[in-house]
């Protein structure tokens, strides 16, 4: 009575036994199921996300054979398919190399205070320096002006007062 | 005895069962701290790259919509914030535009050294010169020039000078 009172609980253990590792086994496997699918969705959204073109990215060194780019811009200049403009981070003044008018590439050196110089290449070459600041008239013939007539093909000098009347030409 | 064989046979059924989930048991639990140990480091890895700013990163071509950066270069040209420069191969000639570093003022400078050299800045007005071949390396010599600039008054002005500075024709 004793040996089978024995052999039942024996039997009982090892039940319990092999029920808990059934369990614990089943609890593992769905835990691997489970990481398995986590780390699926990880490797796809980061491979979604490298490959995404329209995500930023943030580098302190960028080295590339070929950079290639609508704009280009740094804090005071920017770099544009048809123009470069730099800004001055001291003084009201600016560069601007622009062939947004394609009729009229142009170079203009502009302080707002003491003046412009503008190189201009439209029908003929014109290069002009105008004195004087943000007060003076925008439409303002330069003080010294270099072109050649698109019409006449003839090269002139012609230097005027702040006035824009002619004190000195050549020929 | 038939009972007794049963019992045996039974009994080492049920061990040999037990061992077998005790092995995929421990199996499965070694697999996992492996996973774990494998895919945290990689995972925490990645994502310290991706949102570390200090990173540098190398490619054969990078396109964007639009590049920021304080600084860009390539082998013979840069641009930052204050002066583009285009160098040509030799370093025997460059261009540049931009701000020159003291006075601050805006310039477009082409030089072909020592031969030549053209500035246009602004520099309290407007001004302009063209310079020739200069006395050549080591020597104080600007070379003849022709300068277009204004006097004190805004009263426009074009100077010619000699390699000497001396004023050789001017107008008005």
């Amino acid at each position: 009575m004793d040996e089978i009172a024995v052999d039942a609980r024996r039997w009982r253990d090892v039940n319990d036994r092999v029920n808990r590792l059934e369990a614990a086994n089943d609890q593992l496997k769905r835990r691997t199921l489970v990481a398995a699918g986590l780390n699926g969705l990880l490797l796809i959204g980061l491979a979604c996300w490298l490959a995404w073109p329209g995500k930023t990215l943030t580098s302190k060194l960028l080295t590339a054979r070929e950079i290639s780019a609508e704009s280009i811009v740094t804090p005071y200049a920017a770099l544009g398919p048809d123009e470069l403009l730099l800004l001055s981070s001291f003084d009201p003044s600016s560069i601007r190399l622009s062939t947004a008018d394609p009729q009229h590439p142009s170079v203009t050196l502009q302080h707002d205070e003491h003046g412009r110089i503008v190189a201009r290449l439209g029908d003929g070459p014109f290069l002009g320096l105008y004195a004087g600041g943000r007060s003076a008239d925008p439409d303002r013939p330069p003080q010294i002006e270099l072109s050649i007539d698109a019409n006449d093909s003839a090269p002139k000098i012609v230097m005027r007062d702040v006035n824009g009347r002619v004190i000195w030409h050549a020929p | 005895m038939d009972a007794l064989q049963e019992e045996t046979i039974d009994w080492q059924q049920v061990r040999a069962r037990v061992a077998r989930l005790e092995e995929a048991h421990g199996r499965l639990r070694s697999r996992g701290l492996l996973a774990l140990r494998v895919n945290v480091p990689i995972v925490v890895a990645i994502a310290c790259w991706l949102a570390w700013t200090g990173k540098s990163l190398t490619a054969e071509s990078v396109s964007a919509g639009r590049v920021g950066a304080s600084t860009y270069w390539s082998a013979r040209s840069s641009l930052d914030d204050e002066r583009l420069r285009v160098s040509a191969r030799r370093d025997e000639s460059w261009i540049v535009v931009g701000y020159a570093s003291d006075p601050h003022v805006p310039e477009l400078r082409l030089t072909r050294y020592p031969y030549s050299q053209i500035d246009a800045m602004i520099l309290g007005s407007p001004f302009v010169r063209l310079s020739g071949r200069s006395g050549g390396l080591g020597t104080n010599r600007r070379g003849p020039t022709i300068e277009m600039r204004f006097a004190s008054d805004l009263s426009p002005q074009i100077v010619l000078r000699d390699a000497f500075g001396e004023t050789v024709w001017q107008a008005p």
